[in-house]
């Protein structure tokens, strides 16, 4: 029973070792080279979504601004503007 | 590896519509073309996703305010980052005072050892984000921004210096010590 025990404990081992080269060998086919900064920011810039948010929150903004326009309302202009009139 | 980071920057095509092509049903196109830019400026300068996307917003809700003034000797994606980078330079000194924050020696990056003609190497994993915001972070503000529009290829030297107030000259020698401060910090946070 003790060398199957043995055995198995050094199948076991094997199995974590191939699976850590398997995992390095990964990990060096998933690692990227970049000549300089300009071009790293590059890759992360366009790896980098633009939130959906902001479109819909700046269409119902100009819409707002594009009916106070119509309705001929003067800009507010800055909120400490409007607190210092 | 071809490397688009040889291509002279003076060569790179900008976009450069007329002011009449701006109108109201222009900005939607407008919005496409240069979000994704203006986003990845204020996300990467004002390190937090939530006050870049303010940022982005507040950004186009001013160029929509001000198409009428816009005059068309600049490219648009140039008179965006310029409303880009003020308001975010506003948002960042209105932080700083009241958290009274302050920068660590800046000159320390210009006698850190660190070869810019090595590769930088990164693995694909999510945490590069990360760590580009965390080298970021540790380079002077004025590398950050230099590196930040170089690596837009549709800005030229010319229209990065405009952007920050110098001359065509002064930016590429600063470029040069912006590459050696950013490859010392990335390698310090692997």
């Amino acid at each position: 029973m003790k060398p199957e025990r043995k055995l198995s404990f050094r199948q076991q081992t094997n199995e974590e070792q191939q699976a850590r080269v398997a995992e390095t060998a990964n990990t060096v086919e998933n690692a990227k080279e970049f000549n300089s900064a300009e071009e790293l920011l590059r890759y992360d810039a366009a790896q980098t979504p633009v939130p959906a948010a902001i479109a819909q929150r700046l269409a119902a903004s100009t819409q707002v601004e594009s009916a106070n326009k119509n309705a001929g309302k003067p800009d507010p202009g800055p909120w400490w503007k409007r607190f210092l009139r | 590896m071809n490397s688009i980071v040889n291509e002279p920057l003076e060569s790179r095509e900008c976009l450069r519509p007329r002011p009449d092509e701006l109108g109201s049903s222009g900005f939607a196109e407008l919005y496409a073309q240069n979000s994704q830019a203006i986003y990845y400026l204020a996300l990467r300068l004002l390190s937090d996703p939530q006050k870049a996307e303010d940022a982005t917003h507040d950004v186009f809700l001013k160029a929509f305010r001000k198409l009428d003034q816009f005059r068309g000797d600049a490219s648009v994606r140039t008179w965006l980052y310029r409303i880009a980078i003020n308001h975010c330079h506003n948002l960042k000194q209105a932080w700083q005072e009241r958290h009274l924050f302050s920068n660590a020696d800046e000159s320390i990056w210009d006698t850190t050892p660190a070869r810019t003609d090595s590769p930088l190497r990164a693995l694909e994993t999510k945490e590069l984000g990360q760590r580009i915001q965390k080298t970021l972070d540790q380079i002077p503000s004025e590398y950050r921004l230099l590196l930040l529009l170089l690596a837009d290829k549709e800005l030229s030297y010319q229209e990065i210096a405009g952007l920050t107030e110098q001359s065509v000259d002064a930016v590429r020698g600063k470029i040069h010590r912006a590459r050696k401060a950013f490859a010392a910090a990335f390698n310090q946070t692997a």
